[in-house]
């Protein structure tokens, strides 16, 4: 890389971790919030 | 004009009689300054150049730190209420707060500045253009402070969140506040920032007022 | 927030997102061989303009992002259909997210380029500003507990602060014309050779298919939060 290895591997690692962190958090916050439904569906039509 | 002048002699008068805001802005901003040579040594020719960089910095931290006397305190003690009720134009409440405001807490600084500069032996000839830019400028930054606090009246943790809106819409004014021959842009900036402020606090206070 | 939407809208998105997902990890792969490898390193800045595959595309990304913002809470203001809202505020994070990369990559392509990590340009300082605005935005919607209200005013929060990005930038340029030496803005070469455009655009491309995907996912987190509410509301009525 020419003496600028550094910086060019840095800044795409730090591209790649952050954009991956983003997609996990995301996909977990999903999941819990599709369970959280399904529950509540099933409450309510217990109820009704 | 009756209302205008009722309301703007309310605000000065909360502002003179409970907590004497024109004393608490002077002496902030003095504060401020003698702060400088204790930081920056005193080479006077250095301490010119920053004292005229100090005056946006402490004008905008006093427009923040009264923020939440715009609207926030009234709202808080349940006067805004009366006053939205009473008073049917919104637009005319705006207008007071903005000239009371202005006038509490923008007038006291621009005043003492002349007397200040004399202590960094700037002449009135080197403060003028800043003090023309500052009257002009405070006005726009008093129009932004006005609607974020219209705005924000019913956020949680308001100060930090306040900042952080507030902060970058004051930008444009102090770039153009700093250089002296920006004047005239400094006004059509101003303007603007009027024309957006009176739709956006009457937005505000309408969201409130139901 | 009442959402008068069916349930079959957001099914949709769920069939979609896998092939978006791997659309996006294929075209990264792609796009970063030709970034760090398939293409000649400039022959100014050398190896060191690799970091503009990355850099680059999240500035726009971020730009757009903010435009997309704004001009929904717009559309919101005609129409109040709270479906707009909505997609103001799943894409706020994902544009936060853009802006706060290129940040630290235009940092980091700043050392080699200009000796230190941080100038006051004008196009840093803008986007610095713009961090800002995202944060406002993203914040306002937390600190405000009635969901209706913060809707209402983080809509137009989000249109001044649209009308404040020309203003910045023009201001931000000023001030910089003013205060910099000429020499800062090595930066901007007026023309890019072709064999560089062809990684720039897929990077590009591939940033844009995971904002998409983000984008759809946290669409379908909020309408399944909208849904939790609404049905919390009817259990315990």
């Amino acid at each position: 890389m020419g003496g600028y290895g550094f910086y060019v591997w840095s800044s795409y690692i730090i591209f790649f971790v952050t954009i991956s962190y983003v997609f996990i958090v995301n996909l977990m916050k999903l999941n819990e919030k599709k369970k959280k439904l399904i529950n509540l569906e099933k409450h309510s039509d217990q109820s009704s | 004009m009756k209302p205008l002048y009722d309301l703007i002699n309310r605000d000065l008068k909360i502002a003179f009689f409970t907590s004497s805001n024109f004393l608490f802005t002077a002496s902030f901003f003095i504060l401020i300054v003698v702060l400088i040579p204790f930081i920056f040594g005193s080479d006077s020719e250095q301490l010119r150049i920053i004292f005229k960089g100090i005056i946006w910095i402490s004008i905008s931290l006093s427009i923040l730190l009264t923020l939440e006397r715009i609207f926030y305190s009234d709202y808080e003690d349940g006067s805004l209420d009366l006053i939205l009720q009473r008073y049917e134009s919104l637009e005319i409440i705006i207008c007071a707060k903005y000239i009371a405001h202005w006038v509490i807490n923008c007038l006291p600084l621009i005043v003492i500045l002349p007397f200040l500069s004399l202590l960094f032996q700037l002449t009135f000839s080197d403060i003028f253009p800043i003090l023309i830019n500052l009257v002009i400028g405070s006005m726009g930054m008093v129009f932004v402070a006005t609607f974020v606090s219209a705005l924000t009246l019913g956020a949680k943790r308001t100060i930090f969140l306040k900042g952080i809106i507030l902060i970058p819409l004051l930008v444009p004014f102090i770039i153009f506040g700093v250089d002296p021959h920006s004047w005239p842009i400094l006004i059509a900036l101003s303007m603007m920032s009027f024309v957006i402020s009176i739709y956006a606090s009457a937005y505000g206070l309408r969201l409130y007022g139901e | 927030m009442y959402l008068k939407l069916k349930k079959s809208y957001f099914d949709v998105l769920d069939r979609f997102t896998p092939f978006l997902i791997i659309m996006t990890i294929v075209s990264f792969i792609i796009g970063s061989y030709f970034a760090l490898y398939g293409s000649p390193p400039d022959y100014i800045q050398g190896d060191s303009m690799r970091i503009m595959y990355v850099h680059v595309p999240s500035a726009w990304w971020a730009l757009m992002s903010y435009s997309v913002l704004a001009v929904s809470c717009t559309i919101w203001f005609i129409t109040r259909n709270p479906f707009f809202n909505l997609i103001a505020k799943s894409i706020a994070p994902i544009g936060a997210v853009f802006t706060l990369i290129a940040l630290v990559t235009g940092s980091i392509w700043g050392k080699p380029t200009w000796g230190v990590w941080w100038v006051w340009d004008a196009r840093l300082t803008s986007m610095l500003l713009l961090f800002f605005l995202y944060l406002a935005y993203i914040f306002l919607w937390q600190a405000i507990s009635n969901k209706d209200l913060a809707s209402k005013i983080s809509a137009a929060l989000a249109m001044i602060g649209f009308i404040n990005v020309p203003i910045i930038k023009f201001s931000v340029d000023w001030w910089n014309t003013l205060h910099q030496p000429a020499s800062i803005s090595k930066l901007s070469s007026p023309s890019i050779d072709e064999s560089m455009l062809i990684p720039l655009f897929i990077m590009a491309f591939a940033s844009l298919c995971f904002l998409i995907t983000m984008f759809s996912v946290r669409l379908r987190i909020e309408f399944i939060e909208s849904r939790i509410s609404r049905l919390r509301q009817k259990i315990y009525d």
